[in-house]
């Protein structure tokens, strides 16, 4: 590929600061990309291709794993995807909701105590989740919630909120408080001027957030292994299921391992403007 | 009570008695009380719960689970490999991240921004899917790292079934998916330098290598730490990704103390020992956070 | 539908949470749980046991001649487990039947299940309790209650391949010393000498068996651990030697079920002590490039031992005490257990059978030339004791062994270890 042209490099032919650059952005693309790339690959295998003693980078694709993958009744993974469409989109909805409403007061309103409670939130998204897993499951036990959707969608506003409301603060912060006292005076209430006014002006801030809690949810391994069994399972719960088998069917989890990129992929894509923003706010701000 | 605002013009108007009780609670709580609860709920009280359970042993109080635990030898390799896991990869990811983010750093915004799109994908990626991504390119004779190492002449690696290799296998993994996060951040912070610095400093003849250690690194600090910070806490959750690509084997060489947690409860039907664990991983995590907490007031203060 | 569910368990979900305080001391007494003998099954099994009995197949027949409907769950062996004592700990209820190993029938386990005794005394003649291998029967008893029905019997046998030995001029090895100089005379750059399960949890369950073929025990009389004895030290030094004469596949320490028995069929494995009933596997043809020339054998045995002494395993199907249609899941345990779906998961899905009319079945003798083998191995083959504690010295087992084969301990040491674990476990 093309060398980027540098600031620098005055004194040499730029060929010579080009090569080492560019094959070193190969290095890294190549790093970065092809491991993604091989277990689609391999979920368009047969098992004898995979199997074989060289790679193979030439063949005649085939969609088999994906058929049984999605629609063979014993399989399950079309529920799973299902059950982590719906849970992904209602505890996303749920964090930005309630994350939403606490940032909105954490940058709007001056008030005593305001340190020792963003410090508890902060303090709150690093601490390991995995040190509430057995009480939380006891306490879901309970109240009947262990294997429902409700108890994942729970559990994945609480791991997000802390984390989004963090975010949408420094995103609320970054519209001048002026704009919203202009639409008040025109007639808002205080609620109204902020949905009115911040809210489309944070818009990409929440896009942002949205993104990243959403991609936490979808990915999200401990909880849903620990808390569902068989109506709540997820689809990375798919990814783990077929290992005890007596044959490993490789283009089986390649093709479950693909379906649970490729949505993530498209959206970061996609969004790819707005999650850079988000994970760099939410880590400098 | 606590100092309110002045309230809005239009409630100047309300009843007096509505007014009064407007007072009693203040308008900044009622938004904050939803996550508030959430996490008193979700993540405070099941931790407190954890640390009350490892001290209970049938209703009493005992240490005899932290005495089990603490003297139990697959904890102690489990602890180990959770801080020297943690050490290796915020090392690899950090060196990583930065050789990517000067890379990136002198070039033009639209390549910078393609490069890091495609850069940033494994970062999108579950745990559990890099895990098994890794399983496969590890694999000692169908994989694609051994093929590759022959290609160039190295004798092939027995990654997964030898506990050394297989240490690096989980390192390897994990640095691939999370270097992105490293890489976002320290294009950030390159990016906010201020560059009339950097270019009043080549004026005067300094070197690259000058520029960049006396100038570029100083300023990264804050986000450098700030990466450090939040990968370490990220770390400390490992779990899935030795749950798939090891087994937590070959014997116990690859288990983190999160997988402990999920063996004691759910295998060994330990509750007590299963939270001591998680007290561990709490106090592990507290003091990563404390620290942080320190940094950022510190520098909210200068 | 689905959407239907979600919502109607979201709501149940909520209400829950806003009656949970007028819930508490409801009736959850297990033992008088609500029949309802037309609700949904929901079965919880190992992915290879479901196949085992008839799978997809059999599930329909049933809903089709029964009108119950049957949600199955598979899981792998750890988290399959984890699964059923999360349920117990929940209170939920979701599984009727599950699927478990013989091992797995300890206390907290038995805790939740239904003893099966009054309906098996119950059961018509033509099912035939009697014609379950006796041994078979006790392995899902805990002090003479029965709390499963078995549907699958395994052991470990010597699985080889004849063209290779006989081009050798080997004979079957029939001890361990004989196996390990087959298995290095045997191995090739293209062809391990033996192939051998490594990965934590499975290296410990072949472990078990070798100890067991070299007479020993897991536990003493006096129920102190008794691994460090001469068999486990013969066990160990057994594969020690295989690893340092290089007659094992470099990476087998992280090979899986999965992996031993595609690399026999791959035709990239001499010999392999094998879980019995993976014969199918390898002996399919459109699995296997071997399938012509496969050899069975008894399991090598230390000198002195009966020929063939390995551990048994087997998968039981039980009932939950919670199940809400508990006279549904013994029908569906009649039915799967019956003598002809007995004999059809043996000839079809390659289920290693627990019936004696399965046995002597001539057509499946004629089909299957390691039937009289099985018998025979199943027969002398020793069971793990039902202790609690046997999850933790499983793991104990396996880490330890491990060591002594990656060479970070001798095999004396690392047995040493292994029972000082094991006691302080046992308290």
């Amino acid at each position: 590929m093309a060398a980027p042209v540098s600031v620098q490099g005055r004194n040499l032919p730029s060929w010579t600061r080009g090569a080492p650059r560019a094959a070193a952005v190969v290095a890294l693309l190549a790093w970065s990309l092809f491991p993604i790339l091989w277990i689609v690959l391999t979920s368009l295998k047969t098992r004898l291709e995979i199997l074989a003693d060289e790679p193979v980078f030439w063949f005649t694709p085939t969609l088999d794993a994906y058929r049984r993958t999605l629609f063979s009744p014993g399989a399950g993974v079309l529920s799973d995807l299902l059950n982590s469409v719906g849970i992904t989109m209602a505890s996303t909805v749920a964090t930005i909701l309630v994350a939403g409403l606490a940032a909105y007061s954490l940058a709007r309103f001056a008030f005593r105590g305001k340190g020792p409670v963003l410090t508890f939130i902060l303090a709150s998204r690093l601490l390991p989740p995995i040190s509430a897993v057995i009480p939380l499951f006891l306490l879901f036990s309970t109240f009947g919630l262990i294997d429902t959707h409700a108890a994942l969608i729970l559990v994945y506003t609480a791991l997000n909120a802390p984390f989004a409301a963090w975010l949408l603060k420094s995103f609320f912060e970054g519209v001048p408080k002026e704009l919203e006292e202009a639409a008040e005076l025109d007639g808002c209430s205080a609620l109204g001027a902020f949905f009115r006014v911040t809210m489309r002006l944070a818009a990409p801030g929440i896009v942002a957030t949205g993104i990243i809690t959403g991609n936490m949810a979808w990915n999200e391994f401990l909880f849903a292994f620990m808390f569902t069994s068989v109506d709540a399972t997820t689809l990375p719960l798919a990814l783990a299921e077929l290992k005890g088998g007596e044959q490993i069917a490789w283009q089986d989890l390649g093709a479950r391992a693909t379906l649970l990129m490729l949505p993530a992929l498209t959206v970061g894509l996609w969004s790819q403007k707005y999650l850079v923003s988000g994970l760099t706010a939410g880590s400098l701000k | 009570m606590m100092t309110v605002e002045a309230p809005a013009p239009d409630r100047l108007h309300e009843p007096p008695t509505q007014r009064r009780r407007m007072r009693r609670i203040p308008p900044w709580l009622l938004p904050l009380l939803p996550v508030l609860l959430l996490i008193a709920g979700l993540l405070i009280w099941p931790m407190v719960q954890a640390l009350v359970e490892s001290v209970s042993v049938d209703g009493q109080w005992s240490t005899s689970a932290y005495e089990q635990v603490l003297g139990d030898a697959v904890f102690q390799q489990a602890l180990r490999y959770t801080l020297v896991f943690t050490a290796a990869t915020i090392a690899l990811e950090l060196l990583l991240g930065f050789g990517a983010a000067s890379l990136l750093d002198g070039m033009r915004a639209r390549t910078r921004k393609l490069l890091t799109a495609a850069l940033m994908l494994p970062y999108l990626i579950a745990p559990v899917a890099a895990g098994l991504i890794w399983r496969l390119m590890l694999d000692y004779s169908i994989g694609t790292i051994n093929w590759g190492l022959g290609l160039v002449g190295i004798e092939a690696v027995n990654w997964l079934g030898s506990a050394s290799p297989a240490f690096w296998a989980t390192v390897l993994s994990e640095v691939w998916r999370s270097t992105p996060f490293v890489l976002i951040i320290l294009l950030a912070g390159m990016a906010a330098m201020p560059t009339d610095v950097l270019e009043a400093a080549r004026v005067d003849g300094a070197s690259r290598a000058q520029v960049f250690a006396f100038i570029k690194l100083p300023l990264l600090r804050p986000a450098i730490a700030v990466a450090l910070l939040f990968q370490t806490i990220f770390k400390l959750r490992l779990f899935e990704l030795p749950f798939i690509l090891t087994g937590g084997g070959p014997g116990n060489s690859t288990t983190p103390l999160g997988l402990l947690v999920h063996q004691y409860y759910f295998r060994y039907a330990n509750t007590a020992t299963a939270s001591v664990v998680s007290v561990v991983l709490l106090v592990l995590g507290a003091v990563i956070a404390f620290a942080y907490i320190r940094w950022v007031y510190r520098e909210v203060d200068a | 539908m689905r959407q239907r569910r979600f919502i109607a368990m979201m709501a149940a979900a909520a209400l829950t949470m806003l009656s949970a305080c007028s819930l508490d001391g409801g009736s959850d007494d297990p033992g008088s749980v609500e029949q309802d003998a037309d609700a949904p099954l929901t079965l919880l099994t190992h992915p290879t046991i479901y196949g085992a009995l008839g799978g997809d197949e059999f599930i329909a027949e049933f809903e089709e001649a029964t009108g119950i409907s049957v949600d199955v769950t598979t899981a792998d062996i750890g988290p399959h487990l984890d699964k059923l004592i999360a349920d117990y700990q929940a209170g939920s209820g979701t599984y009727d039947l599950v699927a478990l190993q013989n091992i797995d029938y300890m206390p907290r386990v038995t805790d939740g299940l239904l003893p099966l005794d009054d309906f098996i005394s119950g059961a018509p003649q033509v099912w035939d309790w009697d014609d379950f291998l006796a041994s078979t029967r006790e392995f899902a008893a805990v002090d003479g209650t029965q709390y499963g029905v078995p549907v699958r019997l395994g052991t470990q046998v010597l699985y080889y391949r004849t063209d290779l030995l006989s081009a050798a001029g080997i004979e079957p090895p029939a001890t361990f010393e004989e196996y390990v100089s087959a298995a290095t005379a045997l191995d090739t750059a293209e062809v391990n000498g033996a192939v051998q399960r490594g990965v934590p949890r499975e290296l410990a369950n072949d472990w078990l068996g070798f100890l067991y073929s070299a007479g020993g025990t897991i536990l003493d009389d006096e129920g102190q651990c008794a691994l460090d004895g001469d068999a486990g030290l013969a066990a160990t030094d057994m594969l020690v030697a295989l690893v340092e004469n290089e007659a094992l596949p470099t990476d087998f320490l992280a090979w899986g079920r999965d992996d031993y028995i595609s690399s026999m069929q791959q035709g990239n494995a001499a010999m392999g002590v094998y879980f019995s009933p993976y014969w199918g596997l390898m002996a399919n043809p459109e699995e296997s490039t071997v399938a012509d020339s496969l050899g069975y054998a008894l399991a090598p045995v230390v000198e002195g031992v009966a020929p063939g002494t390995s551990r048994a395993q087997t998968w039981n199907l039980s009932i939950t005490e919670a199940s809400t249609n508990q006279e549904g899941a013994w029908e569906f345990i009649q039915r799967v257990t019956s003598v002809e779906n007995s004999l059809r998961s043996a000839t079809e899905f390659s289920n290693g059978p627990v019936r004696t009319s399965t046995y002597t079945e001539p057509s499946y003798v004629e089909s299957n030339p390691v039937a009289g083998l099985w018998l025979e191995s199943g027969e002398v083959a020793q069971v793990d004791p039902p202790i609690g504690e046997l999850p933790e010295i499983i793991d104990i087992i396996a880490t330890q062994v491990t060591s002594a084969l990656d060479g970070s301990a001798t095999s004396v040491d690392a047995l040493t270890a292994a029972c000082q674990q094991v006691d302080r476990v046992l308290g």
